[in-house]
């Protein structure tokens, strides 16, 4: 659904709020097999679109009155259930709304309901939820991508117009890219990450899934900025501006792009000639260390995890496993019964590396790697506008067709160093391969170039 | 990664694995740590680590009280309480 192609339609009264909601409620329901819902609010949903078409009526519509949304189950809602896909918050209820979901709801944004992930976000397949996999859209045996794999389907398969993800080292962009639609990674700290349940805090932003550019760009308007409750959150330093001239492309050296599939390869050679045929040039950059670029990221990513994740203790909420049924104390056996496998996986490699006897080889290592990445891309901004490669390396892999961890945590190769920079970027869709599975580029630009990103990817939606 | 090294992480982890679970953890875990050790190969001596992609200095606001949660809502989702306490079990002898 495309919530500014019927906004018109809204405003002369030739369309109700309702009806678009109830057709979303109705779709939800034919579609419950995808799983990509974990809680729908058809109650009060119908409440605020009723409000919504007074407002439309009174001729004071709020700029996204009657939008529908979806919000990932780790991302908090008064009035709603959060699990984030995890037993061991079964039945927890948050006690206040994320701020991106309050500026939503405050310029007219209807929650529809929460959308399935991985388990805390953590994974690339949504085969790690507690409450089952997500489905593909187009094929049914396939991964819709992950960690936010259910707000992804949510768009997708048109049960609302938009979905908030989120993003650690690629949960919103590569979901994007396996469903066919437009996913938002923002520069670090652009939009608040107060609400959201913290997986690994230098790295964890709130990501936006649409159908269109204007979509997107509407609800990025209204959720980014300055938040007192978060305190890594900033104000833009200045609205970047292009620089004169023709568009100056960054583009990988082929070694770099060696684990694309051919599909993939021959999408993102087409793209680039159709930037060159624009009159762009295109410059081949080097963002160092191609492979190190997992390990650096799992090695911070899991190491904040352990530290943040520390919280679930079983004593202030979530599961409890009673203390006449543990073994030892209640807080393992609590931790132990209510996280999944996945989970326990990062926990442990993140405690690992920060361990004693590690920490210097592993941690801090990472870090240093981390400054080598987010300085080349400082460099490389001086000489492109942009830098262009793929979402990912394959489109949609088949379910259960990865079993191997390691292997799964490869499929995140070319999102992570966005997440290690903090530079935003935005997954493309570009076409479909022979077997008609999604195809999504990314567009990678400087700190706070959101508004430029989202520019270029409209030029490119009406090349095609 | 022996059996011993991966029990010894797990406990600092508040984890445990059950003995039939362990060999096979143990054997995963390595090739994860493997994976990531590539990191060590990579010469980085003079690199200054970076730890936050946008430093903010200091943040603080003006010491005044605002609004909070009630205790109910505050222990709303514990899953064992007494009034205004959450319960745990005797940890003192």
């Amino acid at each position: 659904m495309e919530y500014f192609a019927d906004r018109d339609r809204l405003s002369r009264g030739e369309a109700t709020v309702l009806d678009r909601v109830n057709g979303s409620l109705t779709r939800i329901n034919e579609h419950q097999d995808l799983n990509a819902f974990l809680h729908v609010d058809s109650e009060g949903s119908r409440q605020r679109a009723a409000e919504s078409d007074e407002r439309f009526a009174s001729g004071l519509p709020r700029p996204l009155e009657g939008m529908t949304l979806a919000v990932k189950d780790n991302i908090s809602v008064v009035g709603q259930p959060m699990t984030c896909a995890s037993a061991i918050l079964k039945g927890f209820r948050p006690v206040y709304t994320a701020t991106s979901v309050e500026r939503l709801l405050d310029a007219g944004a209807i929650v529809l309901g929460k959308t399935n992930l991985d388990e805390f976000a953590m994974g690339s397949s949504n085969e790690t939820s507690a409450f089952g996999p997500v489905l593909h859209p187009i094929d049914p045996l396939r991964v819709p991508g992950g960690s936010s794999g259910g707000s992804a389907v949510a768009v997708a398969a048109d049960l609302c117009d938009v979905a908030l993800g989120s993003e650690t080292g690629g949960s919103v962009r590569q979901p994007a890219a396996f469903c066919g639609i437009y996913g938002l990674k923002p520069t670090y700290g652009r939009i608040s990450r107060y609400g959201l349940t913290a997986f690994a805090s230098s790295l964890d932003q709130i990501g936006v899934f649409s159908k269109t550019v204007a979509d997107m760009r509407a609800v990025f308007d209204v959720v980014s900025g300055h938040d007192p409750f978060d305190s890594t959150s900033v104000v833009p330093p200045s609205p970047r501006q292009r620089t004169d001239g023709p568009l100056r492309i960054g583009i990988l050296p082929p070694e770099t792009l060696a684990p694309c599939d051919d599909s993939i390869r021959r999408a993102h050679d087409d793209v680039v000639e159709q930037f060159r045929r624009s009159g762009a040039t295109i410059e081949v950059v080097t963002i160092p260390h191609a492979d190190i670029w997992i390990p650096t990221y799992f090695i911070l990513a899991t190491a904040e995890a352990s530290s943040n994740l520390a919280r679930f203790d079983g004593i202030r909420y979530g599961l409890r496993v009673p203390e006449d049924e543990a073994e030892g104390d209640i807080i393992t056996a609590s931790r132990t019964a209510g996280f999944g496998k996945e989970v326990k996986r990062r926990i442990m490699l993140g405690t690992y590396v920060l361990s004693s006897g590690s920490y210097d080889a592993y941690y801090r290592k990472a870090q240093k790697a981390r400054r080598l990445i987010a300085d080349a891309y400082t460099s490389i901004y001086e000489s492109v506008d942009f830098v262009v490669m793929p979402t990912t390396p394959t489109t949609a892999f088949l379910r259960g067709g990865i079993t191997d961890p390691v292997t799964m945590w490869l499929s995140d190769y070319f999102t992570v160093s966005a997440n290690i920079a903090g530079i935003p970027a935005l997954s493309v869709p570009v076409g479909h391969d022979a077997q008609g599975l999604p195809i999504g580029m990314q567009i990678q630009g400087p700190m706070f170039s959101e508004e430029l990103i989202f520019d270029l990817a409209e030029r490119m939606a009406a090349q095609q | 990664m022996t059996t011993e090294e991966v029990r010894k992480i797990a406990s600092l982890a508040k984890l445990r694995f059950a003995d039939d679970e362990l060999e096979d953890f143990a054997r995963e875990f390595t090739r994860i740590v493997e994976e990531v050790g590539k990191i060590t190969a990579v010469p980085m001596d003079d690199v200054e680590p970076l730890t936050s992609v946008n430093p903010i200095p200091n943040v603080t606001r003006p010491d005044v009280v605002g609004p909070t949660l009630s205790i109910e809502e505050a222990l709303g989702n514990a899953p064992k309480r007494n009034e205004a306490f959450i319960k745990v079990p005797k940890v003192l002898g």
